[in-house]
């Protein structure tokens, strides 16, 4: 008897830390993956453990995001800057890339009562039982980031993907001189990014017949696994390689530590997204282009349809998209000075 | 010849033990309802069954092969190719819905027997058979789906995660009917006996004139089999086929398994302590998503209840 009390103890312990850790959690300041500083203080939270969907009281935004990669972690802030501007509380919940594990927290926060739902698909196709979820809870679900594969409308903020896929694309044909071999990296295949910047790539390509495509595959968004990719694709088309486009910047900065490794940094390389570390890297002259997707706006823009919507005043257009930016060594100083200043 | 499992009287210690981990998971549960308001309600508590009923049949399955002294880390993977080739039938070849949830326990079963087999007549180690078997079905999970996630699938399929019997969500109806299942066979049948002789002294149960071989083959088996019992229910959830599914499930079926009061050495625990692991479990994701505690310190927190239940398991008298 003695041990389970003592596993009780520890259980109480654990939770209990954990009530006061879900509080600073909530209350603006952030947890264990994002280390920046919160410029917002959220006045939203403070001192309730229980994200109450009360009537009369603040809305509450429920959210839930695919995996805090470095992109969405700044998409978190712009949604925390927002939500605490237009007066909203927020639940931000992480799938950790299990569409079953979203589900589950759709579930959990129709339950709660939550106002709107604003969700980061793990997967176009998996979060489509949500919509449905939402629609006979009468909630408003809006999506972000990731499109949802159904023919149902549904109000949504993201990136022009296909535009990110023709400006990458672009960039590595205007350096090859639109002749020579390439090699693509795609990210998670199905999701809704890697699907749209392929098209992109893909509409691109068919203007330049002399350029072709050695292999594309992919590296599902991991620096790791497209170091790895690019090795071994060095390996395989050793001396043929003119160009590398990747369909996010992570990935983007695997290849290059591949290329570097065998001297060949002189091929060019182009990805998506504007990080932090992509930007950087441009300046150091070891990355060549990218394309910036304000993660910030996205995540603001993504708050602002769900207030607008419970405000009862919903956007005239379903599909928001933010607009896409080229970043070269000329712009992405300015870049670093303002979003990662 | 003496009977491994020990008869139950009302307060014996393994009855006392499963005592316990009920009234830690009242008090859990009770520790949520004050903390967070929308806990205890109907359509929370319900989520909560619908939400532990995929780990639930996974974590019975483990125990039948935790209980012969075995391990299963494939489970996650054999989920995941179970649900895949599930999906890729119903939509390609549009095969009536039952035929499919039969082909999927089949499928199941031969994966599982395939870890049976080196287990039980190769005197492989469980962990690294079924760990090779992990990699290799996630492998062909890929090959098969080429990558992409197969959907749409039929309204009525997916009825199986969203509907419900008499008020009780279907997911929880089909965990019911597989532990009914279970407790049946390990209580009532002989098998049930050998399996937990083979867990508790395998020269013994040698010696004994037990088929030690075929038990472990069973068990396996039965893992597979209900791992592609859970996959049906897992793709109709997500109303798609993913190819990476289901992946680090095995570590929740084996966490609920030990929690439960499951011997990792064999020959002891009980069906029931799964399924208070697995609720245990269940209720700590859903309070903590209502808590708004972020996913990091959730693991922390399974992390922790985990090794508290292997160190209790270590201290008991053996």
């Amino acid at each position: 008897m003695k041990k389970m009390l003592a596993l009780l103890l520890i259980l109480a312990l654990s939770l209990s830390l954990v009530g006061c850790g879900g509080t600073t959690a909530q209350s603006g300041s952030a947890s264990a993956p994002a280390s920046s500083a919160p410029s917002e203080t959220a006045s939203s939270g403070e001192g309730e453990t229980e994200s109450s969907g009360d009537k009369g009281e603040k809305p509450v935004i429920g959210c839930t995001v695919y995996y805090m990669t470095e992109f969405v972690t700044l998409m978190v802030e712009g949604i925390k800057a927002e939500a605490a501007e237009r007066g909203a509380e927020l639940v931000l919940l992480d799938a950790n890339n299990d569409a079953q594990r979203q589900i589950s927290q759709v579930e959990n926060l129709i339950a709660q009562q939550v106002d709107v739902l604003l969700v980061a698909a793990v997967d176009s196709d998996a979060i489509v039982p949500a919509l449905d979820l939402a629609e006979e809870a009468g909630i408003p679900l809006v999506g972000l980031n990731m499109l949802i594969n159904t023919d149902k409308e549904y109000y949504y903020s993201g990136p022009d993907d296909v535009q990110a896929g023709e400006l990458e694309m672009q960039y590595v044909m205007d350096q090859i001189g639109g002749k020579g071999n390439i090699l693509i990296i795609e990210g998670p295949i199905g999701q809704s990014a890697q699907v749209q910047r392929l098209e992109g790539n893909m509409n691109v390509l068919t203007k330049y017949p002399d350029v072709k495509v050695l292999a594309q595959q992919t590296a599902n968004w991991s620096r790791e696994e497209a170091l790895a990719l690019t090795e071994n694709w060095l390996q395989a088309f050793e001396g043929q390689v003119d160009g590398i486009v990747a369909h996010n910047d992570e990935m983007a900065l695997g290849a290059i530590q591949a290329l570097e490794a065998k001297g060949l940094s002189d091929i060019p390389v182009s990805g998506v997204d504007a990080i932090k570390d992509g930007c950087m890297a441009i300046m150091d002259g070891r990355f060549d282009a990218t394309v910036f997707q304000d993660a910030e706006e996205e995540g603001r823009l993504g708050v602002r349809i769900c207030m607008d919507i419970l405000e009862g005043n919903p956007p005239t257009e379903y599909l928001n998209f933010i607009d896409m930016k080229l970043i070269t060594k000329e712009n992405a100083q300015e870049l670093l000075d303002t979003v990662y200043a | 010849m003496e009977t491994p499992v020990k008869k139950s009287t009302l307060f014996s210690k393994s009855n006392l033990e499963t005592y316990s981990l009920i009234l830690i998971v009242l008090a859990l549960g009770f520790t949520m309802t004050v903390l967070s308001p929308s806990f205890f309600t109907t359509t929370n508590l319900l989520n909560v069954l619908r939400q532990v009923s995929i780990n639930g049949i996974l974590a019975i399955g483990m125990t039948f092969v935790v209980l012969t002294g075995g391990i299963d880390l494939s489970v996650g993977s054999i989920v995941a190719f179970c649900g895949i080739v599930s999906a890729g039938l119903l939509r390609d070849a549009q095969l009536p819905i039952p035929l499919v949830i039969v082909i999927s326990l089949l499928i199941g079963i031969a994966l599982g027997s395939f870890n049976g087999y080196f287990v039980a007549y190769w005197n492989a180690a469980p962990f690294v058979v079924t760990l090779s078997l992990m990699t290799i079905a996630r492998g062909m999970t890929y090959v098969y789906s080429d990558g992409k996630p197969i959907s749409p699938l039929p309204e009525e399929f997916l009825a199986i995660g969203k509907g419900k019997m008499l008020g009780i969500p279907t997911p929880a109806v089909i965990l019911l009917g597989v532990f009914i299942l279970s407790f049946i066979v390990i209580k009532y049948f002989r098998i049930g006996r050998y399996i937990y002789a083979v867990g508790g002294n395998e020269n013994s149960a040698v010696v004994s004139g037990i088929n030690v071989r075929a038990i472990k083959m069973i068990v396996y088996s039965i893992s597979g089999g209900l791992c592609g019992l859970a996959a049906i229910i897992l793709t109709s959830r997500v109303s798609a086929g993913l190819p990476q599914a289901g992946q680090g499930y095995e570590l929740d079926a084996i966490a609920a398994t030990v929690i439960g009061g499951t011997s990792l050495s064999g020959g002891r625990g009980r069906l029931w302590g799964t399924i208070l692991g697995a609720l245990l479990l269940g209720i700590v994701s859903n309070g903590l998503d209502l808590l708004n505690v972020s996913s990091f310190y959730q693991q922390i927190v399974k992390g922790v209840i985990i090794l508290a239940a292997i160190l209790i398991d270590s201290k008991r008298v053996k």
